[in-house]
């Protein structure tokens, strides 16, 4: 029982992972919290879906179709709204990214209503039995699916040179443009695979849920994984999300069930606690 | 090589540099001096395009650059050592310094330089892989101009390299730039210490608050008594 409850919550938890990644990563490359990451998520996996069923395209078509159109998607948002800024206060990328999210919300309710739909299992099949636990094929394939977008991104990172320009573009702006690192390429590129982990997420995880437009309430919990994790460190983020998820998955049974929904803050705030710059987060120098 | 031909620049409403002319002939070390404050690091973000002129121009291999962007003047081949060094500090040695190589295309010719940097600087061989932020000042700065160098520079600026570094490394690195430039490397070298700067530099220029006030060969200036004065600190005798 509690076994299939923690792979229940390895799923959930990759997909809070694979949003509270992409936030971190727009966070260091264009100093942006995108309020609006769940809402790419949302319309993305909506793309998916009409894709999918209402236009009955092949499976891989409609994903790839879905992770085009949010690579599109975090393009034009950073160059019609990050771009200019970013070289302003927060405060401005905040409201900026909650207009996206707002926008994108609003145009996902003219399109496909404010009705639920149920999006087709791509893992479907009989429960795999492991001892006296149950396990959905679905959970497995979601995890696996997980750590191969994790791993490939943290691959595009590290060995390839545009990965490490943008890591370096992170660390020192006005050193990577002396480089020859055409800065708003890769703000650019960073915002179109930001889509992308958000897109994948978004399609992990519908199957397990009813797809609707307000879907994107799940930028605070990848926001709440992210800070679990140490703000900024993306293992931290992913640590924080399947923390998270298997959390989120294995108390409930304990309590009532009106509780369920402070489970992550309750998380957030005994780990600040604890260490308040989150798991892998490391110590704040204040810059004077 | 590299012209600046009457150049102003200047930040909102603080003036950075004022007409500025600066020549620089090819496989020539220049060097320009001057106070904190006086235009120094300016010039050169000038150069490299990070700054915007307002007035003048700028020539580089005959070739008006004035309007280029950062990415092409590094595609000239204008490599800039920043002031402070600015290595990235989460990457590791070895990536830093394919960084320096990021427009380049020419897998195998970037291997061999690294080889090469690791000849020049044995330290930076030992330390690889490890993460930049952990060197020392001087190993940073080592790093720094070898960064720059693996973009094969065409012209290599250096902003005060010798920054906050003990006299021993500093002598160090001068007599390393010396050998670049016998190497056959064109340098533009800021710096605030003079005494070391004029005697490696064929030519030189003083800056003061964002004009040229003196230029000369190396040699001269340092026997000139305005610059014994007030950038040697050798006070007149008698
Ligand atoms: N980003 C900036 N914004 C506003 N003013 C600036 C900026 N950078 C430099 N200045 C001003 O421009 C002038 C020239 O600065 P610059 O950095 O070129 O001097 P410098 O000769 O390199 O000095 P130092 O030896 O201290 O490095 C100074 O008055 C400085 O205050
Ligand atoms: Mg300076």
């Amino acid at each position: 029982m509690i076994f299939s409850l923690i792979v229940d919550g390895l799923a959930v938890g990759s997909v809070y992972a694979l949003v509270a990644v992409g936030l971190v990563m727009l966070v260091k490359s264009t100093g942006a919290l995108n309020f609006a990451h769940g809402d790419f998520m949302m319309i993305s996996t909506f793309v998916a879906y009409s894709l999918l069923v209402q236009l009955e395209l092949p499976f891989w078509v409609a994903i790839v179709g879905a992770l085009a159109f949010a690579a599109v998607l975090g393009m034009v948002a950073e160059r019609l709204v990050i771009r200019k800024l970013m070289t302003g206060p927060m405060s401005g990328i905040i409201m900026g990214t909650l207009g996206m999210a707002y926008i994108l919300q609003g145009i996902a309710k003219i399109v496909w209503t404010d009705d639920i739909f149920k999006f087709p299992e791509f893992f479907p099949g009989d429960f795999v039995k492991i001892g006296s636990a149950s396990i959905s094929p679905q959970s497995i394939g979601v995890i696996i699916s997980a750590i191969i977008i994790i791993t490939c991104l943290y691959l595009f990172l590290n060995l390839t040179k545009v990965g490490t320009g943008l890591r370096a573009l992170t660390q020192n702006k006005t050193a990577a443009t002396l480089m020859g690192i055409k800065v708003t390429k890769v703000y650019s590129l960073s915002w179109a695979l930001g889509g992308i982990l958000a897109a994948f997420a978004g399609i992990l995880l519908a199957p397990a849920l009813y797809l609707s437009t307000g879907m994107g309430g799940i930028t605070f919990t990848g926001i709440i994984a992210a800070i679990i994790g140490g703000f900024g460190n993306m293992f931290g983020a992913i640590i924080g999300g399947y923390l998270l998820g298997i959390l989120s998955s294995v108390i409930p049974v304990y309590i009532p069930t009106e509780l369920q929904g402070i489970i992550p803050f309750v998380l957030l705030m005994l780990v600040l606690f604890i260490k308040p710059t989150g798991i892998l987060g490391k110590k704040m120098v204040k810059k004077v | 090589m590299l012209k600046l031909n009457n150049i102003t620049c200047s930040y909102g409403k603080v003036l950075a540099l004022d007409d500025v002319s600066i020549h620089v002939e090819k496989g020539a070390l220049v060097s320009i001096l001057g106070a904190n404050g006086a235009g120094k690091s300016s010039c050169l973000k000038a150069i490299s395009r990070l700054l915007k002129l307002q007035a003048g121009q700028l020539l580089f291999q005959g070739n008006d650059i004035t309007k280029s962007t950062p990415e092409q003047a590094v595609h000239n081949g204008i490599i800039q050592v920043p002031e402070g060094r600015m290595i990235f500090p989460d990457l590791t040695v070895t990536e830093n310094l394919t960084m320096g190589a990021y427009c380049r295309k020419d897998k195998k010719e970037i291997q061999n330089d690294l080889e090469k940097m690791n000849s020049y600087f044995p330290i930076l061989k030992d330390r690889r892989r490890q993460i930049a932020s952990t060197l020392s000042g001087g190993e940073q700065q080592m790093l720094a101009i070898a960064r720059g160098l693996m973009a094969r520079p065409k012209i290599l600026l250096l902003d005060e390299p010798s920054l906050g570094l003990a006299p021993v490394i500093v002598e160090d690195i001068f007599s390393f730039l010396l050998e670049l430039k016998q190497a056959g490397t064109t340098i533009l070298l800021v710096e605030q210490n003079a005494f070391m700067a004029l005697q490696i530099a064929d030519y030189a220029y003083v800056l003061e608050t964002g004009k040229v006030t003196l230029e000369g060969q190396g040699k001269e200036l340092l026997e000139n008594e305005r610059v014994r004065e007030s950038y040697l600190g050798i006070k007149k005798s008698k």
